[in-house]
């Protein structure tokens, strides 16, 4: 498993977690609000799991 | 008869827009989404107020009602949407990584659908008070506030303009989330801005190139290097260096992050001691990790090399330098060769300068890119020509308030 398949794996988490739940209000999409923030957890929980905790924000 | 109040510009509030504000509150009053840059403007005399001062308590409740509806379906769905966490990282034999979503999920959702919920129906109460909303002005749309910002005024016909805060140096075809600004124009602040962007699948039609308000003051006055040295009590005979930290995103998973960044203090302080050079250590404002200034010290410490560390005085350590080497292709470099300071980073991987210059090199290399910058004779302001359109005269501000009139009468 190579960085680069689990960056493709958080990508497509990001498209399609929320998918059907109709997460909209005035016209914003919140799920696509919700990708920085989402990435970012996804980040740190895999950079400690791969690397022992000591790297990431 | 009372004449029409003057249309409202609604701005985010980051640092970069604050060279903007007093040329565009010639024409617009300003509702600001940071509420601290609502009080710096109002303190310029600027007419201006929060976004969030439109909100009473009813506005309030009825957003936080409507956020927790909407995080319900998101608690309702736990169980599916661990399963789509799930099957991805089981599919690449990594199923720990899907394990324990439920733990985060909901109180994820809720932080997140809170937020731009409240953003929205402010905006919604703004738009309903029969003002014009005039246009959007930006210094990022990635976070979920801003983001909330460009969309709801996308969705109802406001015009969006990106300034963004800092120029990428994504390499072509390395995906992240920076090259998905959702605003529909965007001042780049030189050609490689532009073309940045434009290699993401901007229109380009709705790219302008208008130099970067944010460096207009790095050409008003400026310490000089002998004062610089003078201020902060730098007496020595040899180089000086600034070695410029960083910090760990990880929106994506590049670099190998603290490993990296060790190698990269260890390559640079091993050759500031072979060099005889004085170091100063600018820690990166991201940087919060407890304890991390008395690191550098004790690593200057034990290696004999004389130095400070800190975290500000930005402008009297570039000027006091006599180059600056970064951990990473850092937009510090940019900032520094306006200065006239050369500089040389630390590459890490999917970034770099499209310029050939800054000088770059891994922890076995640097010493040889440091030498070739502190050699000097390099066109650097080439180099910065390429990211600030307006160098070396400044006056991007103005460019950016003219493109902002024009786009949002």
């Amino acid at each position: 498993m190579s960085k680069a398949d689990l960056e493709a794996a958080n990508w497509r988490i990001v498209r399609a977690w929320a998918a059907g739940l109709g997460l909209e209000y005035a016209g914003v999409d919140l799920a696509d609000g919700a990708a920085y923030a989402l990435l970012t957890i996804l980040g740190r929980i895999q950079l400690e799991a791969l690397e022992g905790g000591e790297n990431g924000e | 008869m009372a004449s029409d109040p003057r249309p409202i510009l609604l701005i985010s509030g980051g640092p970069v827009t604050e060279p903007l504000w007093a040329g565009l509150a010639e024409t617009y009053d300003l509702a600001f989404l940071y509420p601290q840059a609502a009080q710096a403007a109002g303190s310029l005399g600027l007419p201006s107020a929060a976004l969030n001062s439109i909100a009473d308590a009813p506005l309030a409740e009825a957003a936080q009602a409507a956020a927790l509806k909407l995080t319900a379906r998101v608690i309702n769905a736990e169980d599916a949407i661990a399963a789509k966490f799930s099957a991805e990282f089981a599919a690449l034999g990594a199923s720990q990584l899907g394990a324990g979503v439920g733990a985060w999920l909901g109180v994820f959702a809720h932080q997140i659908i809170s937020a731009q919920v409240g953003v929205a129906a402010q905006l919604e109460r703004l738009a309903g008070t029969g003002r014009r909303i005039a246009g959007c002005v930006t210094h990022e749309d990635v976070s979920a506030d801003t983001r909330a910002l460009v969309a709801w005024c996308n969705a109802h016909g406001v015009p969006t303009i990106h300034v963004p805060h800092a120029p990428c140096h994504l390499l072509p075809g390395v995906p992240d989330i920076h090259r998905q600004t959702r605003a529909r124009y965007i001042a780049a602040s030189g050609p490689a801005v532009a073309r940045f962007y434009t290699e993401s699948g901007h229109d380009p039609n709705c790219i302008f190139i208008t130099g970067g308000p944010q460096y207009d003051k790095m050409y008003a006055e400026r310490p000089g290097k002998a004062e610089a040295r003078r201020v902060l009590a730098i007496d020595h005979p040899g180089p000086v260096l600034c070695y410029m930290t960083t910090w760990g995103q990880t929106t994506s998973l590049r670099s190998d992050f603290e490993r990296e960044f060790s190698a990269g203090w260890a390559a640079v302080l091993a050759e500031a001691q072979k060099i005889g050079a004085y170091v100063c250590v600018l820690v990166h404002w991201h940087d919060n990790r407890p304890g991390v200034e008395e690191r550098y010290v004790q690593s200057m410490e034990s290696a004999a090399v004389p130095g400070l560390v800190t975290k500000n005085h930005m402008l009297y350590i570039l000027s006091a330098s006599d180059c600056l080497i970064a951990q990473g292709p850092s937009n510090m470099c940019l900032e520094a060769a306006m200065s006239g300071v050369p500089s040389a980073y630390l590459q890490t991987e999917g970034f770099d300068y499209a310029t050939a210059l800054p000088y770059r090199g891994g922890p076995e290399t640097i010493g040889a890119a440091i030498g070739q910058a502190l050699a000097g004779g390099a066109d650097w302001d080439g180099m910065v020509s390429q990211y600030n359109a307006v160098h070396p005269q400044g006056g991007a501000a103005e460019n950016v308030v003219a493109m902002v009139r024009q786009l949002c009468p």
